[in-house]
């Protein structure tokens, strides 16, 4: 049994019992979720409204419901994984006992504590989360919705740690499963995340061409970090556009406005790459209005779109601006690994931009110092100090 | 949020240098295909509304025949949707009054010419009643038709005699072909060839739901696939047979919850003194039987204009601190916008504002004073969200300050009472109650505690203190939690060294402390997450998590500023109770070992935290051996 079946049942039995106060508890279930696009903060309130409501009614199963649903606005709507890891903890904790054995949620929640740390710093957890991974994948059957999740989550934590090649098979393998399953909800994030899978293919797939190997009839085309075939730069992109133009397709149907930024902001991304300024424009500026206009901080994806966007064009200076502004929208969510990300972005542009001092690299090291695995970030970093080190060396000569 | 980094500098008009000619005159040109591009694709917000202006259309042609004199008798308007899967395309039949060549030419080929609206022009004098029938006016929502689809194809006869059927085909560009077609019946037949990404369209529950949402008011019956039934009400609740009945069952069907109580709404007159002012409205407001958090507000209407829905979560058009209250009007004389999703907030608006307040006002004042249980029950299902509004909003304030009921450690009361009980201040806590010893401390000075957890009570107590007197005195506010020494204050530990070394020989911390009530000689006190480290550690030890989220919680408890000292507990002496000060200045025997021991438990098992069962059978075996030698000592 699923948690939508075993909702539903639930809500049938209080109905025929006439239990109004459990009745009660699915009206603010539903009520929060009504607020969960534009106001994540009073969804929030309203979950934690609905818990307290279990709680004293000494519900166990319904307060673990509502954790979960806290917990998944902590991760999807308010990306504040610091503080769900925390609160993923005591209810992964509380979940163990005996009463929620049977409990379909506690599959849910096991899955909320390890997307927390995936959030956080999933190299610095790598082994623990995989583990945690296997473990799942003998837990969930693979007919309920848990294991879209978690096909999902098993991607995130490939993407995290920049395996596109794994990533992208995941996210097809899920999008075949949503297929089976009509489950129009997972295969519109699938096809969105795929867009920045799509974007990062071509690095694990060695599609990236050495400049010192380029012909001068070579028909080659600029992406973000070096020049690939215009043959592959076609592919990838049209494959990122009908991956954008499905979900679209999707968030439409389903209503779900929220995600209409970062669909438009890909949009425009392709629409940009390809040359398409006029189509590009317009899909930017409407990325751009819902972004501000919706309470909600869109996934990384979408800055990174619009990030990749400036680099192609070598808008450096914008580019810049977006990574300060992207730091101070995350601070404070606990999202340790995409600080020092962002910090190392901020060397590369200002690299780019012949600004780049001695304190950018310390304050870009102090970020890398709260990994548990610093290795890549403190690799990638030296590839940039390097570049400085020769920059500063032609400079002086 | 920050300002979007991303805009480029502007370069304003007046910037640009000025010539000393004088200027020459030039018209406006039109670029058609960028005119159509906006109207179809960027007017509205997204592609089902792109159905309604299709109702509407089909909805006003049959007004227009109706209102002909020509109709035969009986006419009955129809509109049937058919939807093709297969061949992706969506067919909208009515049996209107149809197009000729020179309308289809004059309105559906003309942007910004209404049949419509010239029609409700020339019938508002001698026929208003007639023209409140009629919806269009803008003379565009047919090329929303291109929202949906990539052609589109129009089949009608108009009821003009000897009208030839006609066909009119259009790509959404800027041309058309029109030409003569087979069609007996009077009326019009529009078919869509539905855009790949428009396709969810053609799945038809989610089709009948959206034309539902937009026309379950409409009095025009629409049929899916030639069903018998048709799909909408074909008026709205209040003009049913039953209003209240069915007002409630809509309430339930629509917005998922019983009300606590149906203020209906009707036309509304304002006396301007040299002349009356009528809005017609219709319509409902109702209370939900609860809000879920100070910060869950409704206060939203749905908007109906001549049984046509515009638009859902109106906030504007109720009071701001009605936030309690929800609803669905109509009301002709509202204007819509263009695209007909949003209402202009123009002076008519202004006026059913105040039409909608006054009877939300009045029939709220008349609960209060005839049915005061149903008064209480709406105030205690909305405290949080009318707490909020109140900390807001002055004049709401005003409303409910001395009626609204708090959650204190004695139950709902209201703040009059509240202060009744307490020494003129209000006394608060903004962590969740639940803690005996919280409650046992405040109580010890004599007041009950507000629990002021909730977003907004804070804030109304606060506006409570700074407008209202107590016994011809200031209100106090007085914060109790993370202000320990209002409960515990620190006293001299000399007197009781042998006592603090008796425990620390047993791995106890302990400090002294005077407290009230001065009958309770000790409290266990713990650090915050104290009782989540324990339970972890529990787990963990007992092998009672897979291996992999034990890691992942050990990770969280490893991170946690918590001293490893406090842990355990911190045992406060209070040195204003007998018992303790019995055991001062005098060295620890068989006797007082037992009484500090019996103190000892009965703090832990009083504190209720950190303690597995394990922890509480052991406790109670330490206190009944303590319990035994004190009895044997006798």
């Amino acid at each position: 049994m699923d948690i939508w079946n075993w909702l539903y049942e639930s809500i049938e039995t209080h109905r025929e019992k006439g239990d109004d106060s459990r009745l009660e508890l699915y009206w603010t279930f539903r009520e929060a979720m009504d607020f969960d696009e534009q106001n994540p903060q009073a969804a929030f309130a309203a979950l934690e409204e609905g818990r307290k409501r279990a709680a004293a009614l000494g519900d166990g199963w319904w307060t673990l419901f509502f954790e979960h649903w806290k917990l998944q606005n902590l991760l999807s709507k308010q990306r504040n994984y610091g503080a769900a890891r925390d609160l993923a903890a005591r209810v992964a904790l509380e979940a163990r006992k005996p009463q929620y054995a049977a409990l379909p949620q506690r599959v849910c929640l096991q899955e909320d504590l390890i997307s927390a740390f995936v959030g956080i710093d999933a190299r610095g957890h790598a082994t623990l989360i995989q583990e945690a991974l296997d473990y799942m994948e003998k837990e969930a059957a693979p007919d309920v919705e848990c294991f879209l999740c978690l096909l999902g989550l098993q991607s995130d934590f490939a993407e995290e740690r920049a395996l596109w090649n794994e990533a992208h098979a995941l996210r097809m393998r899920l999008l075949a499963r949503c297929e089976e399953s009509g489950n129009e909800h997972h295969a519109m994030q699938s096809h969105l995340e795929l867009c920045g899978v799509i974007l990062n293919l071509p690095y694990a797939a060695e599609e990236v061409l050495d400049p010192a190997n380029i012909g001068e009839s070579d028909e080659v085309v600029p992406v973000a970090e070096g020049w690939v075939s215009r043959e592959t730069f076609e592919k990838r992109m049209g494959e990122v556009e009908s991956h954008a133009i499905r979900a679209q397709e999707l968030a439409e149907k389903l209503d779900a406005g929220e995600y209409f930024s970062e669909i438009w902001m890909w949009r425009a991304h392709v629409g940009f790459m390809r040359g398409e300024t006029e189509a590009a424009q317009e899909f930017f500026k409407r990325a751009i209005d819902r972004f501000f206009a919706n309470g909600l901080l869109p996934a990384e994806n979408f800055f990174a779109a619009w990030r990749t966007t400036y680099w192609r064009y070598g808008n450096f200076d914008k580019a810049l601006q977006l990574v300060e502004d992207e730091e101070k929208w995350i601070e404070g969510t606990g999202q340790l690994a995409r600080e020092a990300r962002l910090a190392r972005f901020r060397c590369h542009f200002k690299l780019a931009l012949g600004t780049l001092e001695a304190a950018d690299f310390e304050a870009a090291r102090a970020k890398i110092a709260l990994l548990g695995d610093p290795s890549h970030e403190q690799n990638r970093l030296a590839e940039v100090e390097t570049a400085w080190k020769n920059q500063n060396s032609a400079s002086a000569g | 949020m920050a300002s979007a980094s991303a805009n480029s500098g502007a370069i304003f008009m007046s910037e640009l240098p000025h010539s000393s000619e004088s200027p020459s005159r030039g018209e406006f040109a039109l670029h058609l295909p960028g005119l159509l591009k906006v109207l179809a694709e960027h007017l509205y917000s997204n592609r089902q509304v792109a159905l309604r202006e299709l109702i509407q259309n089909a909805g006003d042609s049959c007004v227009r025949r109706a209102l002909s004199g020509d109709a035969p008798q009986g006419y009955a308007p129809r509109l049937d949707i058919r939807l093709d899967r297969a061949a992706g395309t969506l067919e909208f039949s009515d049996n209107g009054s149809g197009l000729t060549e020179d309308e289809i030419r004059d309105y559906l080929a003309t942007i910004g010419r209404s049949q419509t609206r010239e029609l409700k022009e020339n019938l508002a004098i001698f026929s208003p009643d007639d023209a409140q029938k009629l919806v269009g006016q803008f003379g565009f929502g047919f090329l929303s038709a291109f929202l949906l689809a990539s052609h589109v194809e129009v089949v009608t006869r108009s009821m003009q005699p000897d009208s030839p059927a006609l066909l009119w085909r259009a790509q959404g560009d800027e041309s058309y072909e029109m030409s003569r077609a087979q069609r007996d019946e009077i009326g019009t037949t529009i078919t869509l060839r539905v855009k790949p990404e428009a396709a969810y369209l053609l799945e038809r529950e989610l089709l009948g739901e959206t034309l539902r949402r937009f026309a379950d008011f409409l009095p025009l019956p629409i049929t899916l696939d030639g069903a018998d039934e048709p799909l909408n009400a074909g008026r709205p609740p209040w003009e049913g047979d039953d209003p209240a009945h069915e007002i409630g069952d809509y309430i339930r069907a629509r917005f998922h919850a019983p009300p606590l109580v149906i203020i209906r709404l009707g036309p509304h007159q304002f006396d301007l003194g040299h002349d009356t002012l009528e809005i017609p409205l219709e319509g409902f407001l109702f209370v939900p039987p609860g809000s879920v958090a100070s910060v869950r507000e409704y206060g939203d209407l749905s908007v109906f204009i001549r049984g046509m829905f515009i638009r859902d979560d109106e906030k504007h058009l109720l009071p701001s601190w009605a936030r309690f209250v929800r609803g669905v009007i109509d009301c002709p004389d509202l204007q819509p916008t263009a695209s007909r999703e949003d209402i202009h907030q123009d002076e008519t608006f202004g006026w059913v504002k105040k039409a909608i307040e006054a009877q939300l006002v009045s029939a709220l004042h008349g609960i209060a004073d005839e049915e005061p249980q149903l008064w209480q029950a709406i105030v205690r299902g909305h405290a949080d969200v009318i707490t909020g509004w109140a900390a807001r909003d002055e004049e709401f304030f005003e409303r409910v300050a001395d009626i609204l009921s708090f959650r204190t450690t004695r139950g709902l009361l209201t703040l009059r009472d509240y202060l009744n009980l307490s020494d003129g201040a209000l006394y608060y806590v903004t962590r969740e109650l639940g803690s005996l010893q919280e409650q046992l401390l405040a109580e010890g000075h004599g007041f009950p505690v507000i629990d002021a957890s909730w977003f907004g009570v804070e804030g109304c107590l606060r506006r409570f203190a700074a407008t209202r007197l107590h016994d011809e005195k200031r209100v106090r506010l007085v914060q109790l939690d993370d202000n320990a020494p209002e409960l515990l204050r620190a006293a001299p530990s000399d007197s009781l060294q042998a006592v603090l070394r008796w425990y620390e020989a047993r791995g106890v911390r302990v400090k002294v402390a005077r407290f009230a009530p001065d009958s309770v000689p000790a409290l266990m006190v713990y650090p915050r997450d104290a009782q989540f480290i324990a339970d972890a550690r529990t787990a963990l030890s007992g092998d009672e998590l897979p291996a992999p989220f034990a890691g992942l919680i050990g990770e969280v408890v490893e991170s946690l500023p918590v001293e490893e000292d406090d842990l355990a507990g911190v045992l406060h002496l209070n040195l204003d109770n007998s018992l303790v000060q019995s055991l001062a200045d005098a060295p620890v025997d068989a006797r007082r070992g037992a009484v500090l021991e019996t103190l000892l438990q009965v703090g832990r098992l009083f504190a209720g935290r950190t303690l597995t069962v394990g922890d509480a059978a052991g406790a109670f075996e330490e206190l009944g051996a303590a319990l035994g030698r004190l009895m044997l000592e006798e």
